[in-house]
């Protein structure tokens, strides 16, 4: 199974939904507060649906047209997305009003947009697209089975898919969150070097228009996908990395560029470091959580950066983390990791 | 790569009862069960509800779960309809085959989160409480319910409202025929909450007596909570084993038309009900019974009506919604009924739309209104449409 990604539509802490800028400088994610960087919606989206969109809604169809355009697919065959944690502006919202108010007095909207499902059916609703259209919400692996149900669809006839992976930081959440020490205390640590726990939260929003045919503006090619859920220890993560690559017939000498889902968490990071030892020691190692903060989608920030690595050829020094460069850049590996539990392999090449 | 994909297993827990067979007795015996809320403290106790009559720290003991671990009602539901319809299906090892979990669920673990939210908030208040946290996460009851079955192959969770589980056997067959598993339990699980009961009455769609699906005069919805999950199995797997139904036809569309209300031409679910029994090759005219997503609201039933007069002409099959039993369970109600299609197949029974009077003014069927038996059920097709219109359906042939 594999898919062309001829469109992207990326909306992170970076200035990323025009592509990707290799000679801008990046925002670097060192606090738990930096947020997404917001267009001006009424350049994408109709003011007057844009007003009664939630934030997170409002980024996700921005993201999704964006990444249809390019790609000139009206209508995809399939609308995929991948979120840990849903519409939580809304939820958050609807659950204090009850509270709040003692369940009187309630109106119904923040209800209605608090369902997992609202991005992929707001999408579906501007395009008045009456194609499939699913919902993943497993952590870590949320945006993974929207790219692996997209590969599916494209096996069975689907033409065009539409794939995304989106999270939100809400006030509310992200204070629980802090209480179970997701993220750190101290901010402006470099999560290379870092010996405490917890990581910098993040958000965003990342589509994909994917396709089984390849246009002028391909990025390249996702070629293999697969997931790996609470391993035991890390031979078993070496295990999995190595049947996989066993499996897709090639060896690690050939993948040009790995990157690797360090969030700076001392409790998580070791096994990248494991691993580049003991997989891919002689090959260009990366990472991305410093651009787009921890959150269990981040993946598709990944494989937004990744693509247009590829078709641009060039990786920016402030991805790499190894003395070695890549010579070329015919596959990259993007090798995430979250909390130890979810762990995810996604393999693209230059097309 | 099997190109069929048999039904093996079933495991339902909901307000008619704790396990298959004590569910399958209450169909039997016309006894819906929905009544009074026992276990939530909330302003909206007068509204009927699909309730499991047993408090979450019974459903603890039920599920066999280890004191030390969070659980929301949602997991516990969901853990133990998965581990009934595992044992139904005589699986003893797990990992004999490739397996998946796919589970679904429209709130997750919000029953807990709601009932903590102002003390997780207040940093004057710690401790074990606050590691419950993680269970309002959809992904936490699915993780739960792959732990106590060993399953690591394969974790999926779909929130696609309330037409959530019937996706989640969509995708585990699409999983199956595509050769990336051999094996898949598939359903959903959603316990009752304050933020749902409140979210719904605030669309003034709950009814305050029993609902009446199909009715002239209905209106509105009874929520109810539960699981239902089955399992799925590849030719190769299910070889020599009882197969209880083959899943023949399935389809997911979207209606297209608003973000919570159902067209009225019933679009979404005219083209779900199509291409299913395009996929299956099944004319409408074999469909032997219809397990309609019938919640009793005005716009739904109006919808799905519509639609199933599009498909059916004159000539709809016996249909009926068994949500006048269980209530609506939300994500997990395409599990439920799942499983109730099964069993009308495997026993040869229609199901009886309880409380119905009024024949709809818009449509020319009405409803099945009394507990057919020893009927030869070769097709039944099940309807599950939600917010985001998320339409589905499902096509069980008898083997």
């Amino acid at each position: 199974m594999e898919a062309f990604i001829n469109g992207i539509g990326a909306i992170s802490p970076q200035d990323s939904l025009d592509g990707l800028q290799l000679d801008a400088l990046p925002v670097l994610v060192n606090s738990s507060e930096v947020k997404s960087q917001e267009p001006v919606y009424k350049n994408y989206i109709n003011p007057g649906k844009a007003r009664r969109m939630s934030r997170m809604v409002k980024m996700g169809v921005t993201a999704a047209l964006t990444a249809l355009k390019e790609s000139e697919v009206e209508i995809p065959d399939a609308i995929l997305t991948g979120t840990a944690m849903g519409c939580l502006e809304d939820t958050e919202k609807f659950l204090n009003a009850i509270i709040d108010n003692d369940e009187q007095l309630l109106t119904p909207t923040a209800f209605i947009q608090s369902t997992h499902n609202t991005l992929g059916a707001q999408i579906a609703l501007l395009l008045g697209c009456k194609n499939y259209n699913f919902t993943y919400v497993q952590r870590a692996f949320s945006f993974e089975n929207a790219v692996l149900d997209g590969l599916m669809k494209l096996e069975e006839g689907s033409e065009n898919v539409l794939v995304g992976g989106h999270d939100e930081i809400t006030k509310g959440f992200h204070k629980l969150y802090e209480r179970l020490e997701y993220w750190k205390k101290e901010e402006g640590e470099d999560i290379l070097q870092s010996k405490s726990i917890g990581s910098y939260a993040g958000e965003g929003a990342s589509f994909f228009s994917l396709s089984k045919t390849k246009e002028a503006q391909s990025y390249a090619k996702i070629v293999g996908l697969d997931m790996l859920y609470k391993p035991s220890n890390s031979s078993e993560i070496k295990a999995w990395i190595e049947a996989f690559l066993v499996a897709k017939g090639i060896d690690s000498s050939k993948i040009d560029l790995v990157l690797y889902g360090t969030s700076g968490d001392v409790r998580f990071d070791s096994v990248f470091e494991e691993m580049k030892l003991e997989v891919f020691q002689n090959q260009s190692s990366g990472y991305f959580k410093h651009l787009s903060g921890e959150y269990a989608t981040s993946a598709s920030f990944a494989m937004y950066l990744t693509a247009n690595i590829i078709k641009k050829q060039s990786v920016p020094d402030y991805v790499l983390t190894s003395e070695i460069k890549p010579s070329q850049l015919n596959r990259v590996l993007i090798f995430n990791g979250y909390r130890n539990e979810n762990y995810s392999l996604m393999l693209l090449e230059k097309c | 790569m099997s190109k069929r994909v048999f039904i093996t297993g079933l495991g339902a827990i909901s307000a008619i009862g704790g396990d298959v067979p004590s569910s399958l007795a209450s169909l039997l015996a016309r006894k819906t069960g929905i009544g009074t809320l026992q276990n939530i403290k909330t302003r909206l106790a007068h509204l009927p509800v699909g309730e499991v009559k047993l408090t979450t720290n019974e459903l603890k003991t039920l599920a066999g779960v280890p004191a030390n671990i969070p659980h929301s009602r949602t997991d516990l539901l969901g853990i133990i309809a998965a581990k009934e319809a595992v044992k139904n299906a005589q699986i003893t090892d797990i990992s004999e085959f490739k397996t998946g979990l796919i589970s679904a669920t429209s709130v997750g673990g919000m029953s807990t989160t709601e009932q903590n939210w102002t003390d997780y908030l207040d940093e004057s208040k710690s401790g074990d409480f606050l590691s419950e946290i993680e269970s309002h996460e959809g992904a936490y009851s699915t993780e739960k319910i792959a732990d106590s079955l060993g399953i690591k192959a394969y974790l999926n969770t779909i929130s696609t409202a309330c037409s959530s589980s019937s996706n989640a056997i969509l995708l585990g067959a699409r999983l199956i025929k595509n050769g990336l598993l051999d094996r898949v339990v598939a359903g959903g699980t959603d316990a009752l909450s304050k933020f749902t009961m409140n979210g719904f009455n605030t669309l003034m769609i709950l009814d305050e007596s029993l609902c009446k699906p199909f009715d002239d005069n209905r209106k509105g919805l009874n929520l109810g909570e539960g699981a239902g999950f089955v399992v799925l199995e590849s030719e190769k797997a299910s070889e020599g084993k009882e197969r209880l139904a083959e899943l023949v036809g399935y389809a997911n569309t979207n209606d297209a038309y608003h973000q919570t209300a159902s067209s009225p031409t019933g679009e979404g679910a005219y083209l779900a009900i199509s291409e299913t029994l395009k996929l299956a090759n099944v004319k409408p005219s074999e469909v032997s019974y219809i397990n309609a997503h019938g919640t009793g609201t005005s716009v739904n039933d109006l919808s799905e009506g519509t639609a199933i007069e599009r498909v059916f002409g004159s000539k709809v099959p016996p249909i009926s919604s068994t949500k006048v039993f269980t209530g609506h369970t939300l994500g997990a109600c395409g599990g439920i009924e799942a499983v109730f299609s099964v069993l009308a197949i495997k026993n040869g029974l229609i199901f009886p739309n309880l409380n119905f009077s009024t024949p709809m003014s818009e449509l020319a069927f009405k409803p099945n209104l009394t507990l057919l038996k020893n009927q030869s059920i070769n097709f039944v097709l099940s309807n599950s449409f939600g917010f985001g219109g998320n339409t589905t359906s499902l096509l069980f042939s008898k083997v």
